[in-house]
């Protein structure tokens, strides 16, 4: 029963940028294609956002505008596609802000969730402008280690290759394609797929400008950082508004995880 | 070394895995444990953040990894590296969500649960590009 219950609010809270697990027109049919959610939810909620480094960049504050585009091919000849917004701030702390933007499947009403990546008080945020409700996580400590990258293993790697620099979205970014390729059977399938990652990385930003994304299993992405600008974010942009109601998170709430869960088959 | 020093430069290991420099497999194979044994501790010390970016640096390491690894190395707090996904860089925005999926979704990932009905409730790690790198699947404590 509390199950169920959190799943209402999992409905309450789907987001534009959750939408990114459900493609339009409602969720994928079982065997049918698409990975999204199943329809029992129907919907789906952030619960943590931050940069994966966990070196804050400082000292190069930056706002943009970041579009990213998806398409799925289904078996049957079909093809998804949605598109979602957003608004990226970095401060010369390093304290990030993404306003994401869309509209659920369903829905004609666009939403907006916030996060707010707060290193140097060590908290994160998600806001939900709607009902000016947010919550609160904390922020790992920095630790000033380097530790030197370890020597590459021995082992297949995948396919890497230096597209060196250039001018992506007005910036100067250097470029690398990687190819992955999934041997027939791994995951089940007939044949091998082919993964490929193009990134395009500022060297003054060290962020992402451009991602070109092909997955078979799950489609392709165009993520688009445009109309940079470095000039400093309005401070109170990385500050939960004094209206909304906060509440503090855990991580460990997500109940019980299932046991026996496995990687790809043997 | 203490526990936390450990993290940390566990953390710094598993972040050059993200980056696509990847670690012999002894030490790999430490990082894991080592990871494995501090999640583990009854006082949850560290934030969920800096659990879901390690958890997405582990992803995009053992995704890669060929031979494919082991059950227990890509098994971490019941998230599960997404099979062959492709690594994130450094300076991306990663988001982790919570969802119903349907484990015909995650058959497509390469991921096998045994569940017995055919959706589930699931944390998804996603890159900046909005693809799945990692995913934990919930019980769902109304069966």
């Amino acid at each position: 029963m509390t199950r169920y219950k959190l799943m209402l609010s999992l409905t309450a809270a789907a987001t534009a940028l959750t939408a990114q697990m459900m493609p339009p027109g409602g969720p994928p049919h079982p065997g049918g294609g698409g990975w999204g959610p199943g329809p029992r939810g129907g919907g789906s909620r952030i619960i943590e956002a931050g940069p994966a480094s966990r070196t804050p960049v400082t000292g190069a504050p930056y706002s943009a505008a970041e579009s990213t585009s998806f398409v799925e091919k289904l078996g049957d000849g079909n093809v998804i596609s949605r598109q979602d917004q957003s608004k990226v701030y970095r401060d010369s702390q390093g304290r990030v802000r993404v306003e994401h933007t869309g509209t659920p499947p369903g829905s004609q009403t666009p939403q907006t969730r916030i996060t707010i990546f707060d290193p140097v008080a060590g908290f994160s945020y998600v806001l939900n402008p709607a009902d000016m409700t947010a919550v609160k996580m904390a922020v790992q400590g920095r630790r000033g280690a380097n530790t030197p990258p370890p020597a590459p293993a021995n082992a297949p790697q995948p396919q890497v290759e230096d597209l060196g620099t250039r001018a992506v979205n007005g910036v100067a970014a250097t470029g690398t394609r990687t190819t992955i390729t999934i041997p027939a059977g791994q995951i089940g399938n007939a044949q091998a797929i082919v993964v490929t990652r193009e990134t395009w990385i500022s060297t003054a930003l060290k962020v992402p400008v451009q991602i070109k994304s092909s997955d078979p299993r799950f489609g392709t992405t165009d993520l688009e950082l445009t109309g940079i600008t470095t000039s400093e974010p309005a401070a109170d942009l990385f500050q939960v508004p004094a209206n909304y109601t906060v509440t503090t998170r855990g991580r460990n709430n997500g109940g019980p995880r299932m046991q026996g869960m496995r990687g790809p088959r043997r | 070394m203490d526990s936390e020093q450990s993290l940390a430069a566990a953390m710094e290991s598993l972040r050059a895995i993200a980056s696509g420099q990847r670690p012999p497999e002894r030490e790999r194979q430490r990082l894991v444990a080592e990871f494995a044994r501090l999640h583990r501790r009854p006082a949850f010390a560290w934030s969920g953040w800096a659990a879901a970016a390690a958890i997405v640096a582990l992803a995009a390491g053992l995704a890669l990894r060929a031979p494919r690894p082991s059950a227990a190395a890509d098994d971490m707090d019941g998230f599960v590296a997404v099979p062959y996904a492709a690594p994130v860089a450094p300076g991306e925005f990663l988001r982790v969500i919570r969802t119903e999926l349907y484990v015909s979704a995650l058959d497509r990932m390469g991921i096998t649960v045994p569940a017995a009905s055919t959706q589930v409730s699931a944390e998804v790690v996603l890159g900046q590009d909005g693809l799945p790198r990692a995913v934990r699947v919930i019980e769902d404590e109304s069966n």
